[in-house]
This record gives structure tokens, C-alpha cells and sequence, in this order.
């Protein structure tokens, strides 16, 4: 698969993403694939690590339980070799509290097998708004 | 330059950064690089600087206040003028003793073969506990 074909699988992922399409998702997934946990892990229900379409499914329930997504954008798409890295902007709310959160900008990496599958998804961002947010 | 060549300056600031050598480190930026770090009020290096001086003022100031154990570039990643690096991080902060880690990534732009705008996401939570 080309960089630019990863670029698209990447594309369509957030497409399914945004609009609750989790059959659309989990199809561009290896069946071993692996979520990264993210920051706040521990406390925050769904940043925990994440294995495989099951482990999937259930951080997509996670997410929905949890947060009202405000806006999720993606600014800027990088590809070389199996791996895509974008620029996310997301605001979104707490479901519990109403408390909004937001990440201006923050990096997503997924990273393809030889089939053209993910089979890794890393992300990083400063959870300190998000934890402050959650412990309201 | 090529993305390419841009991955290698961005691989080379790594190398160096590895081998503790900060001024390779700062042979790889601009003049007037803009270095930012999320901003966390008890730790005194982190926040936006602009210039060569004063990221060098910044690696001065951080190495008084922690040391990395382990720092893990799990990926190189470049298309046009940008480049991202990722990876794992763990350091050690010599006011307190304590030990702070988290993955972390670096949004580089790359002009002219010198690096102009770093951008750092980081778990300043973490490292808040620990200063």
C-alpha cells in the first residue's frame, strides 16, 4: 500500500468515527490490532490501552458513554512508509459534568501492516485540562 | 531539501540530543527557531521560546532540574516541510528525586536545512507531580 493509500484509510476511519459508523472502523483494523494507552490512563475510562476489534469496540462504547464530541478536526496528514501521522483539533464535553475540554492541537500516529491494516494507533497530548475537567 | 533530508536533520538533533551533545543540538536549529513546550507553572523551562540563545538557555535550566533515563524515538515521520517524532520518555527531576514518564511527540518544521518551529505534546501532568 502507498503513503497516500494509508492517507485515505486514515481519512475514512474519522469519517466512521464521526459519524458512529464502528463497522466502517474496525474493518480498516488488523484483528491483533493495538490502541496505545493515552495520557490519564488510570482515570480517565477510556484512555486505557486497547487490544484488538473487541478492545475497540469497547473504547468506542467508552466514548460515547462519556463525551459529547464538540468538534474533531483534522489539520494536517503526514505519511512515510506504514505510518500516518495527523494533527487533530477536538473540543469536546464531559457527559457527567458538562465540563468542556480542549486539545487545540494534538498528534495521532497510526502505523499499517504489509496488508494494509492498522495495527498500532499512538497518540499523545497534555491531559491536564482533561483530568482537572474529570475530577470536577 | 527532501522530506527525507528533513527526517535526517530532524534524526540528527535526536542523535545528538542522545549523545549529550547540546550544541549539535542547537548546530541543527535556526537563528530564530520557535521552541515550544506546554507551559507548566512550577517548572521553569517549559513554555515557548523564541531563538537559538535562548533554547540554549532552556537545555541549560532543564539539565539543572532533571536528567533523562530513557528517552525512546519510536518513529520518524515526514511529508512536505513538517515532520513528527514520537516516542516514550522517562526522567528523573534532581530537586525532588522523583521520576516522571509519558509518550510524547514533536511537530518539527524544517526550512533551509535548519529546524525552525518545534512544537512538544507531553503529559505535564506527569511532570508536575514529580517537581
Amino acid at each position: 500500500m502507498s503513503a497516500q493509500d494509508n492517507i485515505q484509510t486514515v481519512k475514512d476511519i474519522y469519517a466512521a468515527f464521526n459519524r458512529n459508523d464502528r463497522n466502517a472502523m474496525i474493518v480498516a483494523l488488523a484483528e491483533n490490532v493495538e490502541f496505545e494507552s493515552s495520557p490519564g490512563a488510570g482515570e480517565i475510562p477510556w484512555a486505557m490501552a486497547r487490544h484488538g476489534h473487541s478492545g475497540i469496540a469497547n473504547l468506542l462504547d467508552q466514548i460515547v458513554e462519556h463525551v459529547q464530541m464538540d468538534v474533531f478536526e483534522q489539520l494536517d496528514f503526514l505519511a512515510s512508509e506504514n505510518q500516518v501521522a495527523v494533527v487533530n483539533r477536538m473540543e469536546y464535553s464531559l457527559k457527567k459534568n458538562g465540563q468542556k475540554v480542549s486539545f487545540p492541537k494534538y498528534i495521532q500516529v497510526w502505523t499499517f501492516d504489509a496488508a494494509g491494516k492498522v495495527e498500532r494507533e499512538f497518540n499523545s497530548y497534555d491531559p491536564t485540562e482533561l483530568l482537572a475537567a474529570w475530577r470536577r | 531539501m527532501s522530506e527525507q533530508e528533513n527526517a535526517q536533520v530532524v534524526q540528527g538533533l535526536y542523535d545528538s540530543f542522545d549523545a549529550g551533545d547540546i550544541a549539535g543540538v542547537l548546530g541543527a536549529l535556526s537563528d530564530d527557531v520557535e521552541w515550544v513546550l506546554p507551559s507548566i507553572p512550577n517548572i521553569p523551562f517549559t513554555g515557548a521560546k523564541h531563538g537559538k540563545d535562548s533554547v540554549a538557555g532552556f537545555f541549560s535550566t532543564m539539565a539543572e532540574h532533571q536528567e533523562p533515563q530513557s528517552f525512546e524515538l519510536q518513529g520518524l515521520i515526514a511529508q512536505g516541510d513538517r515532520v513528527v517524532g514520537y516516542g516514550h520518555y522517562r526522567w528523573h527531576v534532581k530537586t525532588t528525586g522523583r521520576v516522571w514518564e509519558g509518550d510524547f511527540s514533536h511537530h518539527w518544521t524544517v526550512e533551509g536545512g535548519k529546524i525552525t518551529r518545534l512544537q512538544e505534546y507531553s503529559d505535564s501532568a506527569a511532570a508536575m507531580a514529580a517537581f
